[in-house]
């Protein structure tokens, strides 16, 4: 617990205000009520604040320490805010370490600087410490060419990003990706972050549009759709999203020789879904973990407005262990039931094979087909242990080769019907367990090559 | 680069005649075996060793002969031996499986029990263009007493391999619209106009042309460009099987489309007096070729009969409020009579 | 009755004229043997409805095949009146007939096939046409194709499956019109009607026209009776323009070179160069002008040379 004494201010208000400085700050103003940063249970108050160039609106976001400079006459140059703090014990350092992060994940800057200097001048206070964050922020309009490659095919994006529209991190986001075959994407997105109200929530919409093929299941979909979201995260790890979604989905027959059972889905229909997203995450990074384990809990109803109406859940979960020195072991399951009440087709579905759902299978290979066609189900399992170590004799270890491991795997899985054959849910349980045994079986077989890859971005 | 690339396919297939069945032999086993490769992409190679087989005629009339030793000759409908193989290559026909000889040996087998019609829900939903080709339709496979079961969707229009209804169900194949099914039939050896000369036949299909070209168009004209039927029926009846804005979505999509279709018929710039008058220059003929006859083509019924009856029917049962379209039709008494004469003798036997 | 006068595409390939409808009414005049005052105008853009043909019998103005049939049927002067009504049923039906099955592959094959259009369409509208509407015209008559097309067969389906289904359709009528046809002489006893002024104008153009890409004209070809009608109808009606053609193609095979034929092609290619030239030198300097260059090198004094040049360019312009 530290608390900071200041004896000059020019600040106006208290916790939680914005505060704006439009010209250089006198400093020999009548001292007034002293704004206080809490961080983490570490109390801070600010001396005196000044920023580096003259008309530089400098704001902060008391509570969480977020300071949010913007700069419109100079949208390309760095800025940056200068704020004396006294120190009462060593929890400054959490203090920049944790300023620092918050406005990293504004997304708004690069180039973060702190400076930290003994405090010298008129009214400084001798314990004082003269901290200066300097950033440069992003330009006004940023824009972007990569490629990516997803379940079906290789993909062209291109993206315009409009970082901190309004100068509190609003974000305006567009993408279009162009898919080497046949898929096309479109989104509209507009984010809006208030990093100084509690749970720290993020508020976005988007519009999209995308077209799909799916040979694997004979059908082709166009979804267009509105998504909002709030996201909130009601402890560190704890990240919840609360979703609606209003869609309308264009299923089309992708050809002749598609299953009568696919044709039959075809068609236009509209969906209006409401979705809880909680995320626990206790690993140390999100890609290649070496220790801790991640749960997602998915429930989804759809059917307030619209043609279709069910209830989704899904669990996903991973573990990761580290058995030697860069040997990390992953344990991971997933689990997924749907309840259909009316209009329910094919697309809504659960799918599993393929890389990203259940490697080493084809993709949408597991579970009832018809006429050769993955037409999904309602339920499913889906397991596996992963061993990923560092390539052999490593090369480039500190360098590209760090971005690539081998990986061994075990899957196993099962996604079963149970409606349509008009058994209770206990009995396809039972169908679930027979399924297994193919499952494994398959997931063996393909196992046997020895190693494969993966290859990350 | 597409056309230099079907001028040498059309070099080859030119090559394919003449080399003959060894090409044949050596094609099929390349479609059977199942790989890794998606079943759309098998699809197509089924739908390209088609083309050979058409293009080498004799070759296959061959084939046909030795694999399958019925004595049923190729030619059901008239003098086209590959009406089958044409028909694949249509829009209108989908199937399921990846074996071409067993789908041919398929495509023969006579008519099953459990053939399913699929149309739009008839009470709320079904215009009057897509009402007047189901019953056409179901006229037609009523007059050659095959067996059939009429299932109603909603999506009926987007499950069809061509996009428009009605279309059946029979085994592996999915074929929409009448002259496709009509061609189906034949291929299993039922067939209306067996007894008509060529010339007679001819003069069918110009009539049955005759009447797609301008009922059809005037039907859909009236359903979507008269603006009184368009907003007292086909909008709310359209839309009926929908939530409220894709409803409203859909319709407007649809009418786009058949305004485009109507444009590029230059049906579209007509006024209402016009169609009208194409309306009743059609009917007239139509009048005319039936005379006092009880069929068009002497006292059985063809093709041509049920289509006439189809669109009569529909266009005289069916209250618009534009209802000039009706009267039109009804004062030529020889149709209304003709259609009357079709309802009881196919549809009202117990 | 001189006072009939009709304005139509150019003729080409021994056709009295490139496009369909103008054909049809040409034939339909040379049936009847109305006087008529033929002009190619070969210029859709000064006409009433932006389309050719135009008739015009005095101060009334004709568009299409259907009015000037009307028309001509009200100066009692008609090709159908040996039709009973069942036979004029008929000739409707079968025009309908062709309209369905014939007419989306005759367009395809004229203007969708990118290699009929680049090598053999688009050539033979834009040398009818003048200089700036000869850029406009073929792309806009490939598009109303295009669209046509689009709208029949659905626009997600692939280009080369549609051209499979139209030409089997198109062959299928063919045989049903070679059907109906039979060994006489016109599709209606032994006089000619306006179906067969119809059947004319959609076989002539496929049986002369050199198609590089000719699935379409082959068919046709490929059948005996339907070739005769149309060299019949064409050696009775269209002697003067096949005989003109033959003759300049006799001449050209005789004394031309490649250039010369060339030259025949395009007879104005050393004016065009001129043109061009020039074209090009006005507007090189109205840039210069433009952009104040003539200023600046005015000022320079002691560049005396520099300043007789643009004089002298000047004094060109």
């Amino acid at each position: 617990m530290g608390t900071v004494h200041a004896k000059a201010d020019n600040v106006d208000s208290m916790g939680g205000g914005i505060f704006e400085f439009e010209e250089p700050i006198e400093l020999d103003d009548e001292p007034i009520p002293k704004p206080t940063i809490k961080l983490n249970g570490v109390r801070v108050e600010i001396s005196r604040t000044k920023t580096l160039e003259p008309k530089t609106h400098c704001v902060f976001f008391c509570d969480t320490a977020a300071i949010h400079i913007i700069n419109p006459s100079s949208r390309f140059g760095s800025t940056g805010a200068t704020m004396e703090l006294v120190l009462v014990n060593n929890a400054i350092f959490q203090v920049f370490h944790f300023v620092r992060r918050a406005l990293d994940s504004m997304g708004c800057f690069r180039d973060i600087g702190v400076y930290i200097d003994v405090s010298s001048g008129p009214g400084s206070t001798p314990e004082g410490l003269e901290v200066t964050f300097q950033v440069k922020e992003l330009s006004r309009i940023v824009g972007g060419i990569n490629t990516t490659v997803s379940e079906n095919e290789g993909n062209l994006v291109l993206g315009v990003k409009m970082p901190n529209v309004l100068g509190r991190g609003e974000k305006l986001q567009a993408e279009y990706s162009m898919g080497y075959r046949s898929s096309s994407n479109f989104s509209l997105t507009a984010t809006k972050p208030y990093p100084h109200k509690p749970l720290v929530p993020v508020l976005s919409a988007s519009l999209y549009q995308q077209n799909h093929e799916y040979p694997w299941s004979g059908y082709r979909l166009l979804d267009r759709g509105i998504l909002l979201d709030l996201a909130f995260k009601s402890s560190p790890v704890t990240r919840h999203n609360l979703q609606w979604e209003g869609m309308v989905r264009d299923t089309s027959v992708l050809s002749k020789t598609t299953s009568f059972k696919v044709r039959e889905s075809s068609g236009p229909q509209m969906k209006s879904i409401l979705r809880h997203i909680v995320t626990v995450d206790h690993r140390d990074e999100p890609i290649f973990p070496t220790k801790g384990s991640w749960v997602q809990f998915t429930s989804e109803l759809a059917g307030l407005g619209g043609g279709v109406a069910n209830l989704k859940t899904e669990l996903h979960a991973q573990t990761n262990h580290s058995l030697f020195e860069s040997v990390v072991l992953q344990v991971t399951g997933s689990l997924g039931v749907l309840h259909d009440m009316f209009g329910t087709e094919i697309p809504d579905h659960f799918f599993l094979g393929g890389a990203t759902t259940l490697r080493g299978f084809t993709q949408r290979g597991v579970g009832p087909t018809s006429d050769g066609q993955y037409t999904g189900g309602t339920m499913y399992w889906a397991s596996g242990v992963h061993v990923y170590t560092p390539l052999p004799f490593q090369p480039g270890k500190n360098g590209l080769g760090s971005l690539f491991r081998s990986h061994m795997f075990l899957n196993a899985g099962c996604l079963a019907l149970p409606e349509e054959k008009g058994i209770p849910a206990l009995e396809s349980l039972r169908a679930v367990r027979r399924r297994r045994a193919t499952g494994r079986r398959t997931a063996c077989s393909s196992a046997s090559e020895p190693t494969s890859c993966n290859i990350l971005k | 680069m597409s056309v230099y690339n079907l001028w040498d396919k059309e070099m080859n297939e030119a090559k394919l005649k003449t080399s003959l069945s060894s090409d044949w032999v050596f094609h099929s086993p390349v479609a059977t075996p199942r790989s890794s490769s998606p079943p759309s992409r098998a699809g197509e190679t089924i739908f390209n060793n088609y083309i050979d087989i058409i293009h080498s005629e004799s070759n296959l009339s061959t084939e046909a002969k030795q694999t399958e030793p019925l004595d049923r000759p190729f030619d059901f409908f008239d003098d086209e031996e590959f009406a089958f193989g044409i028909n694949l290559l249509n829009n209108n026909v989908a199937c399921v499986g990846d074996n071409i000889t067993k789908l041919i040996q398929m495509a023969q087998e006579p008519w099953p029990d459990n053939v399913k019609l699929f149309q739009p829900y008839e009470v709320e939903q079904i215009l009057l263009p897509d009402n007047a080709s189901c019953l056409a339709v179901q006229a037609f496979l009523k007059m050659c007493n095959l067996p059939f079961e009429v299932e109603m969707r909603w999506n009926a229009e987007f499950m069809s391999p061509s996009g428009r209804v009605p279309f059946i169900k029979c085994g592996a194949f999915v074929v929409s619209e009448l002259e496709p099914i009509v061609q189906f039939a034949a291929n299993k050896g039922v067939s209306l106009c067996g007894r008509l000369s060529t010339e007679e036949k001819a003069e069918m299909r110009a009539y049955m042309s005759l009447i797609t070209n301008v009922l059809v168009n005037a039907e859909l004209y009236i359903s979507w460009l008269d603006n009184d039927t368009y907003n007292a029926v086909t909008k709310i009846r359209n839309s009926s099987v929908y939530p409220w804005p894709l409803g409203w979505l859909q319709t407007r999509a649809k009418r786009n489309t058949v305004a485009k279709r109507l444009k590029a018929l230059h049906w579209h710039d007509k006024t209402l007096e016009q169609v009208l008058s194409d309306v009743e220059q059609c009917c007239n003929s139509l009048s005319q070729r039936l005379g006092d006859k009880d069929y068009f083509f002497g006292n059985t019924p063809t093709e041509l009969d049920a289509l006439v009856f189809g669109h009569v029917f529909t266009i005289i049962t069916t209250r618009l409020p534009c209802r000039r379209l009706a009267e039109v039709m009804r004062r030529h008494e020889g149709l209304v009579a003709h259609a009357k004469r079709v309802d009881e003798r196919h549809f009202k036997r117990p | 009755m001189t006072s009939i006068e009709l304005d139509i595409w150019r003729g080409e390939w021994g056709l009295a004229s490139i496009d369909l409808e103008c054909l049809k009414v040409l034939t339909y005049m040379k049936f009847i043997g109305v006087p008529v005052r033929v002009r190619e105008s070969s210029n859709p853009f000064f006409t009433p409805k932006g389309t050719l043909p135009v008739m015009r019998d005095g101060r009334k103005l004709l568009t299409n095949f259907e009015e000037v049939v009307d028309h001509l049927k009200t100066l009692h002067y008609s090709t159908d009146v040996h039709l009973n009504t069942k036979q004029a049923a008929e000739a409707s039906a079968f025009t309908q007939y062709l309209r369905d099955k014939l007419y989306p592959a005759f367009q395809y094959a004229w203007w969708v096939d990118e290699k009929n259009y680049g090598e053999l369409t688009r050539p033979t509208y834009a040398k009818a046409l003048r200089i700036p509407f000869n850029f406009y015209y073929p792309s806009r008559y490939q598009t109303a194709a295009k669209e046509m097309i689009d709208a029949l067969y659905g626009e997600h389906t692939d280009l080369k499956e549609i051209e499979k289904t139209l030409y089997s359709e198109a062959e299928k009528c063919l045989k049903t019109l070679s059907d109906r046809l039979g060994e006489s002489e016109y599709f209606f006893g032994n006089r000619p009607s306006s179906f067969d002024a119809i059947v004319f104008a959609y076989l002539a153009p496929l049986v002369k026209a050199p198609f590089p890409n000719a699935t379409l004209a082959n068919h046709v070809k490929g059948i005996a009776n339907l070739s005769r009608f149309v060299a019949r109808i064409n050696q009775k009606n269209f002697r003067h323009v096949t005989d003109e053609y033959n003759r300049q193609n006799a001449k050209k095979q005789s004394t031309g070179t490649q250039s010369e034929r060339e030259a025949a092609n395009f007879p104005n290619q050393t004016r065009n160069k001129i043109l061009a030239a020039l074209f090009a030198a006005i507007a090189m300097t109205g840039y210069a002008v433009a952009n104040g260059m003539f200023q600046d090198l005015k000022d320079f004094e002691h560049s005396g040379d520099y300043n007789d040049m643009f004089e002298n360019e000047e004094d060109d312009n």
